[in-house]
């Protein structure tokens, strides 16, 4: 079970466009903690949860730096065992060094600014908060935390722009992303939570 | 030539095909990331006055919050007599303002620097300019009854760290800045609504500093005795008081924060690695200085004598002009460079200062390309 939803978070890291899957139960705690995971994973793994790969794909960097980079990011919360941080540099520095190929930043596919401004709630219109807090609490909540704004395993999710965006919510729900396993949510339960956590705000 | 110019050119050299098609791009935005959002804009579109929102760089720490129309700014803490919350529809009260000014990333050119450093690795593209609709923030204050004693304005946007472990971005200006006429509380960007990736409903405008004080999705302006604190304040943004030896650490001794930014041109077209007709060639970019209008823009052709370029728009402190030179060009490879120079005096540089995270980069850009 663990492989697959690892599998299937780093399908999502490949590509954002791919329909949602459905996809095991999460499980508790940090998904393949302790378990020998290949470079590529470590990436995903600790990286993807906060930003895309292509920040550390861009970098040229030495093996000292990628060593405090790692070491920074590990103090600010990416999720990357201790005994994994110097594979994770080693192998971020035998890719991302100065002797590796200019990085292209490619062309943008569509218009960026309506890429995070509100969408239609389609599908996802009409939940009920009340119903949502309840299935947030039992599913989300115990990595996004309580009141939704984070912990050290999961990200915040109040005030976020995705949150206008169902169907890109929900596909990341179904998918998962870095250490968030998919979740299997129907429809009505991605509305419910969403109307949850528009309720909570920015304060 | 010192190491770090030969290094420079040692890279530039190695890999200029490359990164000219990386820098220099078509129509539309170039992605360093697309989660958060770090679009740069593509050298081509830096022949106009100004720039297209659509091709308008884009910068992130964490990614846009909600887009809430009705999200209210809080002027409040200890030195305000009479503390305020505004939403854009309560600014009406307020003298509206339009103005002119470049906002550039502090870390633009950042992947341009040797020895290399962490950050995001932009080209040319982290800068732009647009005519910026808002009210002056200095009125705002007087509303809420300004303590005079305040020697600095604390700000925050609404945009929350990915977890409680990322510090929150937290920044702060000297109370003469914030008090200048032009600093804004803008609403509108060339003429539109501001859009969510460039900070609506509102975001601070602080023409001729770079962008990390010119806050996206403004929600807490607290004018207070002290600077902020926190890493974007202690850690990041920050630049020697004196050049330090290239691959070597800040020391809080030879450490301050970067405001104003230095003297800079930019070459539009052609492009490096261009093919181009024969004929009448015509060299377009902008030039710009944080501190003061631009004074002449010069332009070394083919490794001759510095010529003079002609300026376009109207001149100011934090705010570009075009520049144009033309010249009849015979067929084979050519190479321009181009330099800036302020009215203050300050002079663009053949080699930028390194800074241990890559910020205010302006060395001479250079392009080759070829005429037929």
């Amino acid at each position: 079970m663990r492989a697959l939803a690892l599998a299937l978070a780093l399908a999502a890291c490949r590509s954002s466009s791919e329909p949602p899957k459905p996809a095991p139960a999460p499980e508790a705690g940090v998904a393949g903690a302790g378990s020998a995971h290949t470079p590529e994973e470590l990436v995903a793994l600790a990286c993807t949860g906060c930003h895309g790969p292509d920040l550390p794909a861009q970098q040229r960097l030495t093996a000292k730096q990628w060593d405090a980079t790692v070491k920074k990011m590990s103090g600010w919360g990416a999720l990357v065992d201790d005994k994994d941080v110097p594979a994770l540099s080693a192998y971020l520095a035998s890719r991302y060094n100065g002797s590796a190929a200019p990085y292209v930043p490619p062309e943008t596919s569509e218009d960026a600014l309506a890429a995070i401004e509100p969408t239609d709630d389609g599908a996802y219109a009409n939940g009920v908060a009340t119903r949502g807090r309840e299935l947030y609490t039992k599913t989300c909540g115990a990595c996004h935390a309580p009141d939704a704004r984070g912990s050290s395993l999961g990200t915040n999710l109040v005030d976020r722009y995705l949150l206008f965006r169902a169907t890109d919510f929900a596909a990341i729900v179904r998918a998962g992303r870095g250490r968030m396993p998919a979740q299997p949510l129907r429809d009505p339960d991605i509305a419910d939570v969403l109307a949850f956590l528009r309720t909570l705000g920015a304060g | 030539m010192n190491r770090r110019g030969f290094l420079e050119l040692g890279a530039l050299a190695a890999s200029s095909a490359i990164v000219a098609r990386a820098f220099a791009g078509g129509g539309k935005l170039l992605a360093y990331g697309e989660r958060p959002q770090e679009l740069a804009t593509p050298l081509s579109a830096f022949d106009q006055l100004e720039t297209p929102t659509e091709l308008f760089f884009i910068r992130s720490h964490f990614g846009p919050p909600a887009l809430v129309a009705n999200r209210h700014v809080k002027i409040g803490g200890g030195f305000v007599k009479k503390p305020l919350q505004l939403a854009v529809s309560d600014l009406a009260r307020f003298t509206e303002v339009t103005l002119t000014a470049v906002l550039q990333c502090a870390g633009n050119g950042r992947g341009l620097i040797v020895p290399r450093v962490p950050g995001v690795q932009w080209g040319h593209g982290a800068v732009g300019q647009a005519s910026w609709t808002g009210v002056r923030l200095r009125d705002v204050l007087d509303a809420a009854g300004l303590d005079p004693s305040a020697a600095h304005v604390q700000l925050a946007g609404a945009d929350l760290p990915p977890k409680p472990t990322v510090p929150a971005f937290k920044r702060s200006i000297p109370i003469a800045r914030a008090l200048d006429p032009s600093t804004l509380i803008a609403y509108r960007m060339n003429g539109a609504p501001l859009r969510l990736a460039h900070g609506a409903p509102l975001r601070l405008i602080v023409p001729g500093w770079a962008g990390n004080h010119w806050i996206k999705w403004l929600a807490h302006v607290e004018p207070a005795a002290e600077p902020a604190t926190g890493f974007y304040m202690e850690k990041g943004y920050r630049v020697p008081k004196t050049p330090i030896p290239p691959g070597t650490a800040l020391t809080p001794d030879n450490s301050e924060p970067l405001t104003v930014f230095p003297v800079k041109s930019l070459i539009a077209r052609p492009g490096d690695g261009e093919h181009v007709a024969r004929g009448r060639q015509e060299i377009v970019g902008v030039a710009f200085s944080g501190a003061a209008a631009i004074a002449k823009v010069e332009i070394q052709l083919d490794d001759g004598a510095w010529q003079p370029a002609k300026l376009e728009g109207e001149p100011g402190a934090g705010r570009w002009q075009l520049f144009r030179f033309a010249f009849d060009a015979t067929p084979g490879t050519h190479r321009a460079a181009v330099r800036a120079t302020d009215a203050a005096g300050a002079v663009q540089p053949e080699h930028a200062i390194w800074n241990p995270s890559g910020y205010h980069w302006n060395a001479w850009h250079r392009v080759t390309w070829e005429v037929a």
